[in-house]
């Protein structure tokens, strides 16, 4: 028999628990005797080892190994169970040895050393009966009293490293307790921080802890004196820390801390209090109050302020500046900020008339990164649209008030009593400030648009405090509490059902939710009225429960009531916009046509007179030349008489009458002529003039002309502008079309691929048991008609944008098109209850040559609208028609959806306006379909409209393609 | 008889999954072995080339590198087929394939023209299908060419077990002009067979052409109490299983034969044999005493119809059709025809192969109505 075997029997006679029986406890043991397999027992002596150095050991003597991860069980389960029954004792050599020490060791007791070494010996006998006497009497020993609970160190790490993981919230309960004691400020200092063993130094100018508050309060843990006095002595504040859990949350910042702190005790006297933590020599294992802690009182001058110290040594961690910058900011955000008037409002109540509350503040000192986080000033606030506060009362009445700061259109307040009452939850209150970030809010103002907006983005968000400490986990960057971003990406078109009263018909606000960062502001309750909003215990976080629930809901509801309140305010600025801009363009036409019918008529007048002019002038040189003739007609006469006379030899006397005349004749002549060319001077002038005034006129309407022609051309550039657009969209779509040839190429091989491994499955299945196998059948078929509609949707691809499609024009059968495009929808349709009636001839063709799919895009982007429209409603009936009307072939969709007032019918046409809700079949529109079915049919000299539909049903487009102009004969001629 | 099938394929997934396959469906009928595509001349020489195969099985992408050594094989499928058909005549090359495969790599007609079938790897096995059956019957076909001691005429018509050779020995030779009937070679007489034959309406004709010759809907036609007069006109030679189609009749009838039939059938009951639409459903219901229906144009209520719409498969009367033009038969062959109403009801029709002068009435035919 070997010393194992031996030792063994020995655990059985000394009546060992079973436990110990086992090799590794028989190795131990041997090792701790420093004896090998075959050593002689009087050889053994006492072998002090660690742990480690037992397993080493045992490995070296025994060739056994244990793994460093038993390390622990070679420690509960044989070490101490061996010091239990006094055959091992710790640390032999300096029994003081700290715990946790990596000195610590073991070894044999000197008794049981001495029993071993005369194993096999006369001795033997006696001395293993007094050895178990000894044992026995020592574990066994009868006696009675009582006993306390142990406290072991670990609480404390329960309590501190484990419950707070924060390192800010640590430092937050610190602060917590300055604040508990009217301190009016906290100074946070860091001394080499930037390196692991740092200082941290928290000093305000609280009244301190006397050396009673000492005892009953900072060294008990868990101590009642915080919940026995909710509020402070001086300025009555809401104590916090209720688990005073402070001190211990340290732990996870520093190894060591140090309390300084001067107070006043009853008799006036000023008390000063040092005392050292060093949290090491907490270590598991040991009981609380085993460990000494250090303190020194002491008297000191009656003009000595009040305050705490607490420096914490040997910081744990390295500091950086976003860390640094983090706690800063979250400390400072740690009570209520002192913005909210209606804080001090509702603290006014509550305080005892006599003692104002100066407020709280804390600091900070850290020179190795002076960078300051700080408030935020009231004039940031001023530059919000609004501020909207909420509160619930006593029984569960809750109201809400909405207060434009700074106006968008409107200066206004609204409130808003809420129909729900609240059953968990009481004395809520909320207020948060809402910011448009729109640079017209930010005309003078210290505050630009993007310093506010970065600032909300860190800073933003809605805060929860309890009473007046803020709980961590809301209101951060990235957090969404009241899931305002997600319903916000998600476009979800509604907000809470009570607050449709405030609504426009017609307007979406939910797609005008604001999110996280554009809020800022807290919801605050108090802790005593509501037990179901239960902080936990890491203090980052409220319990989700009922109470949580209504407090998330009520929260919302203000935000809903903004969002509703807000959208109406932007589509009202919208629609004064439009319409202000209507009538100014109105305005603008008008002066311009007035200005140009101005011109007109004046290049009227000018030609009119003119031609006055030029009939004057005329006039008058008629005028004088008729005189002119006239004596020069007179005058040849007399000539001629005088020729005459002369010839008759009439008497001297009577030619020289007539002489006479005529040269009075020739005078008046000469005058006349001499008036002519006058008048003929004048007259020049005068159409002079008249050529000037038309030349005017001229210009005149030249420039008209030219207004006119660069009134067109610009039109025209419009007109090219959005054609261009239009060839970018297309272009966007046509690249589409191809990654979509190609994703319908892949969607045919997936479905080839499909239906490969269902055969492969269907021939496996063979193999096994009939009942599993139907069920696996089952399946695989289910599958398999997946793949079949794959199979369809590749078809119905390639008919939208194959090639046949997009370059081949006929006069396409319009039956097979309809059914290629529902075909892959029927399934779904069948699924959800949709009836779809088709009611085309299967001749009727389209008729004019077209692009097949531009007819497949018309019909696809109806029906799809069509099950938009119907999808929610509980009767749900489409209907496709195709027929021969008057002037053309009409397609008309028809639906039972929630219809569309008349007076939308022509907006819905237009790009981008949308009025279908979203859904899972077909996506959420663009607002494109219905202007690209218009476009398509204004391309054919058609038309798309909607038209009253027939009775049961509540929309219908009608599409309109007239017939070719050159008709084609009948076909008896064939 | 058990055939031998060598099987070349890039993706060792395939090759598994075939072999498997091959071996779970029809052990007794073929015996597979699958190998990687030759990576060198070598390997071919050495690999394939001297296999003893009934049929060679291509995949027609091979460009996926062989795992150890990273190499792609010379070959793609269709060079591959190229080398086998110039060192093994006689043993037929089945391409052997994805279907979007062969659509994306769109291969010309002169390189399909090497390759003797092109076959879907999606449908070979798909239940409900005799596909299986027609492998079988193609392999044999083959077989039965290249066994046939003297490669003329005489031995061919055994081959097709023709029951008027003096009837059809001119159409059979027109319709094989392109080689010569007294000294054939086996890939060029299966081709002739398979796909003028087999494919063209003509001299063999299908239950829809069958039924329309004799004036009687296709129903009747395949209806038991009929067929049993047209056994012996049957097509019963190689590759009488047909061709690789989905969901389409593969049986075929000699034309020459269904007349002989018919006449005799007439003529028994004293009356002229022609037009034999309009008497032999009238002989018809007499000797099978029950009424018969006619067959009936698709585009008007003309009965009987003279001829088959290529695109609808369904009796049409020559007046309400017009020539198509889908594919280059031998003159011997039927005509093909397309029916006004495929015209004014699908729009499959290309109107590229319709008569130029015929093209200008479509727009009145659409335009008809019903």
């Amino acid at each position: 028999m070997n010393n194992v075997e031996e030792l063994r029997q020995l655990f059985e006679k000394l009546n060992l628990p079973k436990d110990l029986h086992n090799d590794r406890s028989v190795l131990t043991l041997l090792v701790l005797l420093n004896l090998k397999k075959d050593s002689p027992w009087e050889k053994a002596e006492r072998n002090l080892l660690g742990i480690q150095e037992i397993i080493e050991k045992i490995k070296a003597f025994y060739n056994v190994d244990y793994a460093t991860g038993s390390r622990e069980s070679i420690r509960r389960e044989t070490i101490n169970l061996f010091i239990e029954h006094s055959i091992i004792e710790k640390n032999p050599d300096e029994p003081t040895r700290a715990p946790r020490s990596p000195k610590t060791n073991y070894g044999v007791t000197k008794d049981f050393l001495n029993l071993m070494k005369s194993f096999g010996k006369t001795e033997w006998d006696k001395k293993l009966v007094n050895f178990k006497d000894k044992i026995v009497s020592e574990f066994n020993q009868s006696e009675q009293g009582y006993v306390n609970f142990q406290t072991d160190s670990a609480i404390l790490i329960e309590l501190g490293e484990k419950l707070v993981t924060n390192s800010s919230i640590a430092l937050a309960e610190l602060v917590k307790n300055s604040y508990d004691a009217d301190a009016t400020k906290a100074i946070i200092r860091m001394r080499g921080i930037s390196k692991k063993g740092g200082t941290i130094i928290i000093e305000d100018d609280g009244t301190g802890m006397n050396y009673s508050a000492f005892i009953d309060g900072w060294m008990r843990i868990a101590s009642r004196i915080k919940k026995e006095e909710p509020y402070s002595i001086l300025y009555s504040r809401k104590t916090s820390g209720e688990k005073g859990i402070g001190r211990f949350a340290c732990r996870k910042l520093a190894r060591k801390l140090e309390l300084e702190t001067v107070s006043q005790n009853v008799h006036g006297v000023k008390e000063k209090l040092t005392a050292y933590f060093n949290w090491e020599a907490f270590e598991e294992g040991t009981s609380v109050d085993a460990i000494d802690i250090y303190y020194k009182k002491e008297v000191t001058s009656e003009d000595t302020p009040t305050y705490t110290i607490i420096t914490l040594k040997d910081v744990k961690d390295s500091w950086n500046e976003q860390s640094i910058s983090q706690m800063q900011k979250e400390l400072l955000e740690l009570i209520t900020p002192k913005t909210f008037e209606e804080e001090i409002k509702h603290n006014k109540e509550t305080e005892s008339e006599e003692v104002y509350d100066p407020g709280f503040e804390v600091s900070f000192d850290i020179p190795e990164y002076p960078k300051q986080e700080t408030f935020l000033t009231d004039d940031f606030f001023k530059n919000a649209w609004a501020k909207i506060s909420g509160c619930i009362n006593e029984t569960g009445d809750a109201n809400l008030k909405l207060e434009v700061i700074k106006p968008y259109l409107n200066k206004f307040e609204k409130s808003h009593k809420v129909s729900k009452k609240f059953e968990f939850i009481k004395n809520v209150d909320f207020i948060f400030y809402i910011f448009v970030l729109n640079p017209e809010f930010f005309i003078n103002s210290e505050w630009n648009r993007r310093k506010t907006g970065t600032l909300l983005k860190i800073k933003g968000g809605i805060k929860v405090y309890g009473d007046k400490f803020r709980i961590f986990g809301y209101g951060i960057e990235g957090d969404d509490w009241l899931k305002i971003d997600a319903d916000r990406a998600k476009s979800r078109s509604g907000v809470n059902k009570e607050l449709k009263i405030y609504r426009e018909k017609g307007d979406r606000p939910g797609l005008r939710l604001f999110t996280n960062n554009v809020l800022y502001g807290h919801v605050k309750f108090v802790l005593n009225d509501n037990m179901g909003l239960n902080i936990a215990s890491d203090r980052e976080r409220l319990i989700e429960n009922e109470s949580y629930d209504e407090l998330k809901y009520f929260v919302r509801l203000g935000i809903d009531f903004a969002t509703v309140l807000y959208s109406k305010e932007v589509d009202e600025k919208i629609q004064l916009k439009e319409e202000k801009e209507e009538a100014e363009r109105k305005a603008q036409e008008e002066a311009k046509r007035k200005a140009q019918e101005e011109t007109e008529r004046k290049v009227q007048d000018l030609l009119d007179q003119a031609t006055k002019i030029r009939n004057e002038a005329k006039d008058l040189g008629k005028k004088t030349t008729l005189k002119r003739r006239k004596i020069e007609d007179e005058r040849r006469m007399l000539e001629i008489a005088k020729q005459k006379l002369e010839e008759v030899k009439a008497s001297d006397n009577e030619i020289k009458q007539v002489v006479t005349s005529i040269s009075r004749l020739l005078k008046e002549e000469r005058i006349a002529i001499q008036e002519e060319e006058k008048a003929q001077e004048v007259a020049q002038k005068l159409i002079d003039d008249a050529d000037t005034l038309q030349k005017q006129s001229y210009e005149y309407k030249f420039q008209l002309e030219k207004e006119r022609k660069e009134d067109v051309e610009r039109e025209k550039e419009i007109i090219e502008e959005i054609f261009r657009r239009e060839y970018a969209l297309l272009r966007a779509l046509a690249s589409t079309g191809n990654s979509i040839l190609l994703f319908q190429h892949e969607m045919r091989i997936l479905n080839d691929t499909i239906r490969d491994l269902v055969i492969n499955y269907k021939q496996m299945l063979n193999m096994i048991q009939p009942l599993e196998k139907h069920i696996y059948l089952m399946s695989l078929d289910s599958y398999l008609q997946r793949a079949e509609i794959i199979g369809v949707f590749a078809e119905f691809l390639g008919l939208a944008v194959g090639s046949r499609s997009i370059h081949e024009v006929d006069e396409w059968l319009i039956l097979p098109i309809v059914k290629a495009i529902v075909n892959p929808f029927t399934y779904e349709f069948d699924r959800r209850g949709v009836e779809l009636i088709i009611s085309i001839d299967k001749r009727l063709r389209v008729p004019q040559k077209m692009y097949r799919a531009e007819l497949f895009s018309i019909i696809y982007n109806l029906v799809s609208n069509a099950y938009k429209f119907v999808h929610q409603e509980q009767i749900q009936k489409i209907m496709i028609k195709a027929f021969e009307g008057e002037h053309g072939l009409h397609i008309q969709v028809l639906d039972t959806g929630k219809g569309l007032e008349k007076s939308r019918w022509e907006d819905v046409f237009k790009a981008f306006v949308t009025d279908s809700d979203p859904n899972t079949i077909f996506g959420t529109g663009m607002g494109l379909g219905l202007k690209i079915v218009k476009d398509i049919a204004l391309a054919y000299n058609g038309n798309a409209q909607f038209v009253d539909p027939p009775e049961n049903w509540k929309t219908c487009v009608d599409i309109l393609f007239p017939y070719n102009s050159n008709k084609e004969g009948n076909m008896n001629e064939i | 008889m058990k055939f031998n099938i060598i099987y070349v394929d890039d993706e060792e997934k395939d090759r598994d999954l075939f072999t498997l396959r091959f071996n779970e469906f029809c052990k007794d009928k073929f015996n597979i072995s699958a190998f990687k595509p030759p990576k060198t001349r070598e390997e071919y020489e050495s690999e394939i080339k001297p296999q003893e195969t009934d049929l060679f099985l291509i995949d027609l992408d091979l460009s996926i590198p062989e795992e150890e050594s990273r190499k792609r094989s010379i070959f793609d499928g269709l060079s591959l087929a190229m080398e086998l058909s110039n060192n093994r005549p006689g043993v037929p090359i089945i391409l052997f394939t994805r279907e979007e495969i062969i659509n994306r790599r769109n291969p010309s007609k002169q390189a399909l023209a090497i390759i003797d079938e092109t076959l879907y790897k999606g449908k070979l096995f798909v239940e409900g299908t005799k596909n299986l059956d027609v492998l079988y019957n193609f392999v044999q076909g083959f077989k039965l060419l290249r066994d046939c001691k003297e490669k003329n005429i005489k031995s061919l018509l055994s081959l097709l077990n023709d029951p008027n050779p003096d009837i059809n020995r001119d159409d059979l030779n027109i319709s094989s002009s392109l080689f010569n009937l007294d000294y054939w070679e086996v890939s060029d007489v299966a081709s002739w067979i398979r796909r003028v034959l087999l494919s063209y309406p003509g001299i063999l004709f299908d239950s829809i052409f069958c039924a329309t010759l004799l004036g009687i809907t296709k129903d009747e036609f395949l209806s038991k109490d009929i067929q049993i007069f047209f056994m012996d006109a049957k097509y019963t030679g190689i590759f009488a299983e047909g061709i690789f189609v989905d969901n389409e009749d593969t049986e075929r009838w000699w034309k020459s034969k269904i007349i002989e039939i018919v006449i005799d059938i007439i003529a028994e009951l004293g009356t002229s044999p022609t037009p034999i639409k309009k008497n032999f459903p009238n002989s018809l219901e007499q000797k099978i005493g029950r009424e018969i229906q006619r067959s009936k144009c698709n585009s008007s209520n003309i009965s009987p119809a003279d001829t088959v719409c290529f695109i609808k498969k369904e009796p049409v009367s020559y007046q309400n059709s017009l020539s198509y033009y889908p594919d280059s038969r031998p003159s011997v062959m039927e005509e093909a025809r397309v029916s006004y109403k495929a015209i004014q009801e699908t729009d499959r029709v290309n109107l590229n192969l319709i008569d130029e002068t015929d093209r200008e009435l479509i727009p009145k035919i659409r335009k008809m109505k019903e």
